[in-house]
């Protein structure tokens, strides 16, 4: 009986996807705890921490490709399609409509940030920082932004970005050389054990 | 950035770089406060995702559930529903429905190939034991052989041990009465001590089956130990246990010891 039972855990993403194609419900649910929080997380953070939006983008992924797995083109990485359909899911919303942030700092009140075991300081300077992050994030390129995204919030790698983009790898490098360096310089001063030197 | 250079920054203090390390992050971070500065803004990144990620909320995945149960689910339906009424189509008599033929058809190669045997080999038991008549010609047959090899004139020199003792037998024979005793000592030969030997090498002893009785029985260790009764047929016999080593090696070496035996006893 094992010989012929699938290991989902294991089994790529591709070849989940083959398996949905067919109407396999265990790839669809293996598929959706891989990627759901991560697409979710990506949409949230694309459109203004609007957690409702994130999820309602997450349910129309995942039913697109639950309604048209053929749209996935085998040859490719799933991770860095999919990120690519997530990612021109959000530029359609920019186009569909002006951006508009439900804070008026741009974050969501009413996410929870499970960081209770900080002291008040330091929940402060955390809050601080996020917004400081925020704002630099806002100050950037799109495509910087994009870019910083996509490598420290979705953990791609070089090359998946460049798919998701449509870009090369080189121009990724630079963009997240130039990205980071901006950021690191613009959050400076948060950086305690650099104040104390100072 | 690689995730190579992201570990380094995360995980390693300025003054434990290697010179390789230094040179990969040299792009990024020259000084030790530029260094610095990124594993902060790493590590706070880090935080930030840890804490912000989200989980979906479950209605979103029985919303999904029930849109795949429906979009497979008609599929499957199709499916099974095309083979059904291939199978079982209402519109035809019962005999003319395609899942009773298939049924029928494979009932009967089944009955077929279960009872009818296929085979004209006969499945009976195999019976090796020669009856009385053709052992009894098998027997004169190899007297008569016998008797040419000795009426030539000139002794063809045997590789086969046996030679001498043939002449030897031959001898014993004649002094006892002639070829018409011998047939009737051949035709007493005990089938059962031939076939029940496993332990000695039987060509060797067809030669003393020929004019004697010979039996053979092992104990409880067979393969270590033997008994044999070698006699005549008026009853005189010599018993002996040997091993196995020495029962291999038996019929030819006890074969002039035991003609003398027996010849004196004639």
């Amino acid at each position: 009986m094992g010989l012929f039972r699938v290991n989902y855990k294991k089994t790529s993403d591709e070849d989940l996807m083959l398996y949905l194609g067919k109407g396999d419900k265990r790839a669809f649910d293996e598929l959706y705890m891989r990627y759901a929080d991560s697409l979710c997380y990506f949409f949230m953070r694309k459109l203004k921490h609007d957690r409702e939006k994130g999820e309602d983008f997450v349910h129309d992924i995942f039913a697109k490709l639950i309604e048209r797995p053929a749209l996935f083109d085998v040859t490719r990485s799933f991770k860095t399609w999919v990120y690519s359909v997530a990612n021109n899911m959000c530029k359609n919303e920019y186009k569909k409509m002006a951006v508009r942030s439900t804070t008026s700092n741009g974050l969501d009140s009413s996410y929870n940030v499970s960081i209770s075991d900080l002291s008040a300081s330091d929940l402060m300077h955390n809050e601080q920082f996020k917004e400081a992050l925020a704002h630099s994030l806002r100050e950037m390129d799109e495509k910087h932004k994009e870019v910083v995204e996509l490598r420290f919030f979705q953990e791609l790698s070089i090359k998946e970005i460049a798919e998701v983009m449509e870009i090369n790898d080189g121009t990724v490098k630079s963009r997240l050389f130039y990205a980071t360096k901006r950021l690191a310089e613009s959050l400076e001063v948060f950086n305690p054990n650099l104040n104390r030197e100072i | 950035m690689t995730k190579e250079i992201e570990n380094i920054i995360l995980k390693k203090k300025f003054f434990e770089l290697t010179a390789e390390e230094k040179y990969l992050i040299e792009e990024f971070a020259e000084t030790e406060v530029d260094f610095e500065q990124l594993k902060f803004v790493f590590t706070q990144v880090e935080g930030i995702k840890r804490a912000e990620k989200p989980h979906v909320d479950k209605a979103v995945k029985s919303n999904l559930d029930i849109l795949f149960d429906k979009t497979y689910s008609q599929k499957r339906l199709v499916w099974y529903n095309k083979l059904w009424l291939f199978l079982w189509p209402e519109e035809a008599r019962f005999y003319a429905r395609p899942l009773v033929q298939f049924t029928t058809v494979i009932t009967l190669i089944i009955c077929v190939v279960t009872f009818v045997p296929f085979s004209e080999k006969q499945q009976l038991a195999l019976n090796d034991a020669r009856t009385d008549a053709q052992e009894e010609k098998r027997l004169k047959h190899e007297v008569m052989e016998r008797s040419v090899i000795d009426t030539k004139e000139e002794a063809v020199e045997q590789p086969i041990e046996k030679s001498s003792d043939d002449e030897a037998l031959e001898n014993a024979l004649d002094q006892k009465g002639g070829g018409s005793e011998l047939e009737v000592l051949k035709s007493e030969v005990s089938e059962d001590v031939m076939v029940s030997d496993q332990l000695a090498s039987p060509s060797a002893l067809l030669f003393e089956v020929d004019k004697l009785e010979l039996t053979y029985s092992s104990n409880n260790q067979v393969a270590q130990e033997a008994e044999y009764t070698i006699g005549a047929n008026d009853g005189v016999s010599l018993t002996r246990s040997v091993t196995t080593a020495q029962t291999k090696a038996l019929s030819p070496k006890d074969k002039p010891e035991l003609f003398d035996i027996l010849t004196a006893l004639y």
